[in-house]
């Protein structure tokens, strides 16, 4: 279990510089796409650029999100110490209401003795 | 003799009276004001903002992968005719193993906040009530029914309940001051861990994560709706055509919400772990205005991300 704190969310990324070229590329293809002056082959050889370039980042973004999995779990593991902790507290209050419940039929009871010896001329 | 003995046993029947009154009086005097500490309300307000940052990052995920399934039905529309169909490149953007560990986190999360909020909130103190005034009403009814000499008033018996309730309020809240803190830190590093994973699995518009992702989904829906509309527009009447062109704009609307949305959602996970160590720093303050700054800024954007959840739910 990793003990290490993530990187911060702001953290440089190593795959910026490949993914800064392809946002060119996918601004470039899409640009050619819509030029209404190239021909239509062009302008769908341009889209089919488009939609592979975009594939290519869609793998970068997913690669991202995946990688951070293991992390995750990690850090979910991390709770469960304080989640056991917080689940003992949460009996032991259940447990305080139901000695609570008792000691209320206590009272109950008391006041039915102290009645009975009323009645009997004792108090 | 039997007058006497009558007159003794009601004398000291009311010296008994007098003296539960007067006792219980003051065990509730002293006791009242302990229920529910300010570290329990806190943690109670606390959950409650929590709850609906977990809500919102679910939401955020749905977001994303619906907008990256209608970028992959614009795209496949607009190229048919060229590519066909391959029903292998139908695949949900977010890969369901790692979206159950995102589920899984949430619903700790969930949960954690929840059991903060049942142990730290006035539930079990309300508990306590109905039970004490159920067996308060059967004392009653005890007297009325087979005890009917012996007088036990409403004031009585109301002070009675509430001195029961003081005393539970007073044990719980003892409990409570005795193991939250602990738990408060204990549960903060894996709090900040996963506000700042979720965080960066989100990441911002032009860096690798989810947020650009989006950004881009609409950004291809774009693209293929004018690629559809300038291979099809002449096959088009004018109402068909002006109904496709209207798409566009919307789409460039969507995209301003969507970003916007996940940029909220990322800001509630930085709030709520903000919140999180303030509410572990001030747990032996009486007052936490530290706290209170954190939580409002937690609030702040939950409503935020909450109205365009909503406006983007409207518009489906």
């Amino acid at each position: 279990m990793s003990t290490q704190s993530p990187a911060p969310p702001d953290a440089a990324d190593p795959k910026q510089a490949a993914y800064d070229a392809l946002n060119d590329l996918l601004a470039q293809s899409t640009a050619a796409a819509n030029n209404k002056d190239n021909t239509k082959q062009a302008r769908d050889a341009a889209f089919s650029l488009r939609t592979a370039t975009a594939a290519q980042l869609d793998a970068l973004d997913q690669a991202k999100f995946t990688g951070n999995t293991v992390d995750l779990q990690a850090a979910e593991e991390a709770m469960s110490p304080g989640m056991k902790q917080l689940q003992e507290l949460q009996t032991q209050i259940e447990a305080l209401g139901n000695e609570l419940k008792e000691a209320t039929s206590i009272l109950t009871g008391i006041d039915k003795v102290i009645a009975e010896l009323g009645g009997l001329g004792l108090v | 003799m039997g007058g006497m003995t009558l007159i003794a046993r009601k004398s000291s029947s009311y010296r008994l009276l007098w003296f539960r009154t007067v006792a219980v009086s003051g065990l509730v005097a002293a006791l009242s004001g302990c229920v529910l500490s300010p570290l329990a309300s806190r943690t109670a307000a606390f959950s409650t903002a929590a709850t609906a940052t977990v809500t919102q990052t679910q939401n955020a995920y749905q977001l994303v992968n619906q907008a990256y399934s209608d970028a992959q039905m614009a795209t496949l529309v607009a190229t048919y005719d060229t590519s066909g169909f391959d029903a292998t490149k139908i695949k949900p953007f977010l890969p369901d193993k790692d979206l159950e560990v995102r589920t899984e986190v949430l619903a700790g999360l969930k949960q954690y906040a929840t059991m903060l909020a049942e142990v730290s909130g006035d539930k079990p103190i309300t508990d306590l009530e109905t039970q004490a005034a159920a067996a308060g009403n059967g004392l009653v009814k005890l007297e009325q029914d087979d005890f009917k000499g012996f007088k036990i008033d409403d004031r009585e018996k109301n002070l009675a309940v509430t001195a029961v309730v003081a005393i539970g309020g007073m044990l719980i809240e003892h409990e409570r001051a005795r193991a939250l803190p602990g738990i408060l830190d204990k549960m903060n590093k894996p709090i900040q861990d996963i506000c700042a994973i979720l965080q960066s699995d989100i990441g911002t518009v032009g860096k690798p994560g989810l947020a650009s992702a989006l950004h881009r989904a609409y950004d291809s829906q774009i693209a293929a709706q004018q690629k559809f509309i300038d291979d099809n527009g002449v096959h088009l009447s004018a109402a068909e055509k002006r109904t496709e062109i209207e798409v566009l704009p919307k789409l460039v609307q969507a995209q301003r919400q969507s970003d916007q949305a996940l940029a909220a959602t990322s800001n509630s996970l930085a709030a709520l772990a903000a919140a999180h160590a303030a509410l572990a720093a001030t747990k032996s303050q009486k007052d936490a205005p530290a706290f209170k700054l954190k939580l409002s800024e937690l609030v702040e954007n939950a409503q935020l991300i909450n109205n365009f959840y909503l406006s983007l739910c409207t518009k489906k």
